[in-house]
């Protein structure tokens, strides 16, 4: 990969580390500057960096990850100096002198290469038990396989004794009325929520946690939680006749309520292969941990796809800072998605992303009236979707309020009410139809990136 | 979205049940020959408790709901679209710069963008539009900068939120005046400053037939408006605001008329003047002197041009003192050197000393810096131990007089010729730090290398840490703007970082020079090189 200053930036946990990292790009800031190759090619920075203390501070980088080690006290990382090193690098290499690394880099890069040796020995080790290889001893391999059952088995009963609470519990609700789950304290749905948590049904108890705040949430929520309870209830009732399910809606039952498939096992699966548009962007913190929602549409597909990458909220402070910064809305590349089973394919990984390609022209839909059309025909196929990927070739957002975007039909869609950029999208936009990507929940449109002259601007 | 049909009742028959409890009220589907009426029957099981029933339909109802939703179509007419601009956009470097600064970083340089932007003819991207219009909107001198760079777009956004009325006026002197015979609260503010600046006449003529239905409040802001493109034209209609109810709009009004040397107020002024001071000869020295026979208190015609008759209380300033240095400083400083045929630096020096020294010194102050009289802002600058009077006069301090008087050159050449003279040229309150910070020019190569030197100095030499340097931090940050790019060497290195009293330094140092390469990198996005 080629470093730019742009690039190198995006490293930066928040923005005051990427400003105090582009104030410390300066020769005058280090005592010494030295590069050398790493085995693969890559540049091996390091720099001393005079700070407020009495020693400088060491910095070193290794660009080929990147990896970043530095003698300061920071918490942040990469921290403000291994910032500053490597984009004085990017801007002015000339500044570095190439020479054998000095002992207190040597050091480093010995100690990440055992690591790494390290690393995928233990991977060769983990692949030959998983019967890649010829597993050693056959019986070995035979009890680890019923052992595996064994625990398959054992949650399986957990979660079925989970989900015959749960019941219990919403049908309780509904006898006594909803009327008194207004005056139900916060912690009722949260202890409920905890014992799915325990039996292993984390998807189920994520769902009673998003039905708490319903009561509190304004005109009409007598609706609103008592379709969140019959969608929870189809899912129960999906399980308890799972075996009877078309495999693609017990998938999907099954990820409703918490399981997750192996990424392992995806990734032998032959996926799709198309120009994939990187359309849309969403950092969210949800449930203790930071999901960034990256929405792709294929060129050849016609639809969308949805990337979820995951970090603790600690590692990554500022709030609009992508978990993973490489999928940039508004680029496109050639490769290949495996899509999780499901009756309806939306949620993928990348299985091989080869190549950046030109923006796929003419991607989306032509109209609000086809949008609908093929958000209901997936929400029949699943009833447990919550966000669908919606792509207007020509949508105008409207001036007056409430906000709407409309099509060349004089079809509208109405914008979510905590869609809080409406004044940048009305200056992209200009009162012209644009092309607009956003999540639409069957009642409002979140939109996430707009297209304008300049190319695509994201939206909060 | 959703029609009332027989089936969407069902589903309202089970947010009612449930809403009640089923223990109270079982769910009674009405009838419906609709599919989901029809598929009720099925859903509803005997060997099932009520509860379940429920569920069952409303999950079955709240599908078949969304799943059958059509969009709405608009009874709006479409917004109609922003016309077409035909200037390019800034480049992706000027763009990402523009974002950075609207992210809070180098906000103050904001200025500089929006400077360029209108020099080279570009557009604002469209999605910063909005940030940069509120950014105007609390900062007012940067509203020409937008209007002159917003182009279009920033027009028909402004069209739609009234906290940026400001964009809204457009070139056309024509829509100007339509704006404001049709137009409400501050796009009227906006329309008539702006055509002021374009039409004059026009403007005041607009101001004068509407002025008996404007709000009083508003009077003041609109005659203060005038002071863009004031002439002898606008004499009559400023007369006559001398005699308005409000005090605010008289002394607006009286303080533009004195800026008319011609207008009747100024030479009311003048005969005024005249009464009170003379010129004569000292019999013993031969030289110089001037006259002064105090005036009486101020009379109702001198209230009335303007003149404050009572001094701040408390200030110990006299009352005959302070009417005398008011009565002075309406008059132009040039009368005096002409009439007496008299240098200016001779009769401020006639002054030292003089039982009437503050009073005369107030008047020439506010004087010079009223009618930008370049001689005598010199003058008084070379002189300042005669020049120097207390704040409680009310006049403009020295330095602000002569930084707004004297030609930028000059200015420049003094300051500098200072700072090479004078080792504590930048030190707390002395008068070449004072006048840098007053003085709104970007300096010259020679001055920022001057200031750089004595900079360097006083972080390295003398053991006075940054922290008991008194404005050393507002000097720093009036460097980072004023420096021009040819010098920019000079503050970007060779600080002595040896120094016992650097670490005090560092930070404020740091700040200085990421300002000052962010600027050069602001006109390097430009396409404009800064020379080497």
């Amino acid at each position: 990969m080629t470093w730019t200053a742009e690039t190198v930036l995006a490293l930066a946990p928040d923005p005051a580390s990427a400003k105090a990292g582009r104030d410390l790009a300066v020769r005058r800031k280090w005592t010494t500057l030295g590069v050398s190759r790493s085995p693969d090619g890559a540049p091996v920075l390091w720099g001393a960096c005079q700070g407020s203390g009495k020693d400088p501070y060491l910095t070193r980088a290794d660009t080929s990850e990147p990896a970043f080690k530095c003698s300061c006290p920071s918490r942040k990382f990469p921290c403000k100096h291994s910032l500053g090193l490597f984009l004085l690098f990017v801007q002015s290499p000339a500044e570095f002198t190439t020479s054998a690394p000095p002992d207190w880099v040597a050091e480093w890069l010995e100690s990440r290469s055992e690591r790494a040796a390290k690393r995928a020995e233990r991977e060769a080790r983990a692949a030959e038990a998983d019967g890649e290889g010829t597993p050693a001893d056959p019986a070995q391999a035979e009890k680890a396989a019923k052992q595996a059952a064994a625990r398959a088995a054992e949650r399986e009963r957990r979660v079925a004794a989970g989900i015959a609470e749960l019941d219990l519990w919403l049908r309780d609700l509904i006898r006594q009325g909803l009327s008194t789950a207004a005056t139900r304290p916060a912690s009722s749905w949260e202890t409920m929520a905890a014992r799915l948590v325990d039996a292993q049904a984390p998807g189920a108890a994520r769902l009673v946690r998003q039905m708490a705040t319903i009561p509190a949430s304004g005109d009409g929520w007598p609706e609103r939680l008592l379709d969140r309870m019959a969608r929870l209830h189809l899912l129960l009732e999906g399980y308890s006749r799972i075996d009877s399910l078309p495999p693609d809606l017990a998938a999907d039952v099954r990820t409703g309520l918490g399981w997750t498939t192996a990424q392992e096992t995806l990734l032998e699966l032959e996926g799709v292969r198309d120009h994939w548009a990187i359309v849309g962007r969403r950092v969210t913190d949800d449930d203790r941990l930071r999901v960034q929602r990256t929405w792709l549409w294929g060129k050849e597909a016609r639809r969308g796809a949805l990337l979820l990458h995951f970090a603790p909220p600690g590692a990554v402070r500022s709030e609009t800072k992508p978990v993973d910064p490489t999928f940039v809305p508004g680029t496109a590349f050639d490769g290949t998605l495996v899509f999780f089973p499901s009756a309806t394919p939306l949620r993928a990984i990348v299985k091989e992303r080869a190549t950046a390609v030109d923006w796929p022209v003419g991607i989306g839909y032509a109209g609000v009236s086809e949008a609908v059309a093929a958000t209901a025909t997936a929400d029949a196929r699943t009833p447990w979707l919550e966000g669908h990927p919606v792509f207007l070739r020509d949508a105008t957002p409207t001036t007056l309020t409430p906000a709407r975007v409309r099509d060349a039909a004089g079809r509208t869609m109405p914008l979510s009410t905590r869609f809080r950029d409406r004044w940048r999208l009305l200056a992209v936009s200009g009162g012209s139809p644009v092309p607009l990507f956003g999540e639409w929940d069957g009642e409002a449109l979140m939109p996430l990136t707009v297209w304008g002259e300049t190319g695509a601007v994201s939206l909060a | 979205m959703t029609n009332p049909t027989p089936d969407f009742a069902i589903w309202s028959a089970a947010v009612n049940a449930a809403l009640l409890g089923t223990d109270r009220t079982p769910l009674a589907t009405p009838p419906s020959d609709g599919a989901l009426g029809t598929a009720c029957p099925v859903l509803v099981r005997v060997e099932s408790d009520a509860a379940t029933n429920l569920l069952r339909v409303a999950a079955a109802a709240s599908a078949y709901q969304r799943c059958g939703r059509t969009p709405g179509r608009s009874q709006e007419a479409p917004p109609s679209p922003c016309p077409r601009d035909d200037r390019p956009t800034c480049t992706p470097t000027a763009a990402a710069l523009l974002r950075r600064i609207l992210h809070g970083e180098h906000e103050s340089l904001l200025q500089t963008w929006l400077t360029l932007a209108a020099r080279h003819e570009v557009r604002i991207p469209a999605d910063t539009l909005p940030a940069v219009l509120d950014l105007a909107n609390k900062s007012p001198k940067l509203r020409h900068l937008v209007r002159a760079t917003g182009g279009a777009r920033a027009r028909w956004l402004a069209a739609l939120n009234e906290d940026w009325a400001f964009a809204i006026v457009g070139d056309s002197p024509g829509a100007l005046a339509t704006i404001w015979e049709t137009g409400t609260g501050m796009a009227r503010h906006e329309a008539l400053q702006w055509l002021r600046q374009l039409d004059p006449e026009r403007a005041r003529t607009l101001l004068e037939a509407s002025w008996a239905q404007e709000d009083p409040n508003n009077r003041m802001f609109f005659v203060a408006m005038l002071a863009f493109g004031l002439s002898l034209a606008d004499e009559p209609f400023l007369e006559r605001a001398l005699d308005d109810r409000r005090k605010e709009v008289r002394q607006q009004a009286a303080g533009l008329l004195v800026r008319l040397p011609s207008s009747a107020l100024a030479a009311r002024m003048l005969d005024r003047a005249r009464e009170l001071i003379t010129l004569g000869t000292s019999t013993i020295l031969q030289r110089p002197r001037i006259e002064v026979t105090p005036p009486d208190e101020a009379d109702a015609a001198m209230i009335r041009d303007g003149v404050n008759p009572k001094p701040p209380a408390g200030s110990g300033v006299g009352e005959k003192a302070w009417v005398l240095a008011q009565v002075i400083g309406g008059v132009p400083p040039s009368t005096w050197s002409a009439a007496w045929s008299i240098e200016p630096a001779k009769l401020i020096r006639a002054a030292d000393g003089h039982e009437w020294r503050e009073a005369l010194v107030a008047g020439w102050l506010s004087a010079t810096e009223r009618f930008h009289d370049a001689a005598w802002a010199q003058a008084l600058w070379d002189n300042e131990v005669v020049a120097r009077i207390e704040p409680k006069w009310g006049a403009p301090p020295l330095e602000h007089v002569f930084t707004r008087a004297a030609p930028p050159d000059v200015v420049d050449t003094a300051l500098r010729r200072e700072l090479d003279a004078r080792q504590d040229a930048l030190r707390g309150a002395h008068r070449v730090a004072v006048a840098l910070l007053r003085w709104p020019n970007e300096w010259s190569d020679a001055l920022s290398r001057a200031v750089a030197k004595r900079l360097k100095q006083h972080a390295g030499g003398d053991h006075v840490p940054f922290t008991s340097e008194f404005g050393m931090r507002a000097l720093l940050d009036r460097c980072a703007h004023a420096v021009p790019a040819s010098a920019a060497d000079a503050f970007l290195d060779g600080w002595p970082e040896q120094s016992d009293v650097w670490s005090t330094w560092a930070s404020a140092i740091d700040t200085l020079t990421s300002v000052l390469r962010f600027r050069f990198d602001l006109h390097l996005a430009f396409n404009e090189e800064p020379p080497a």
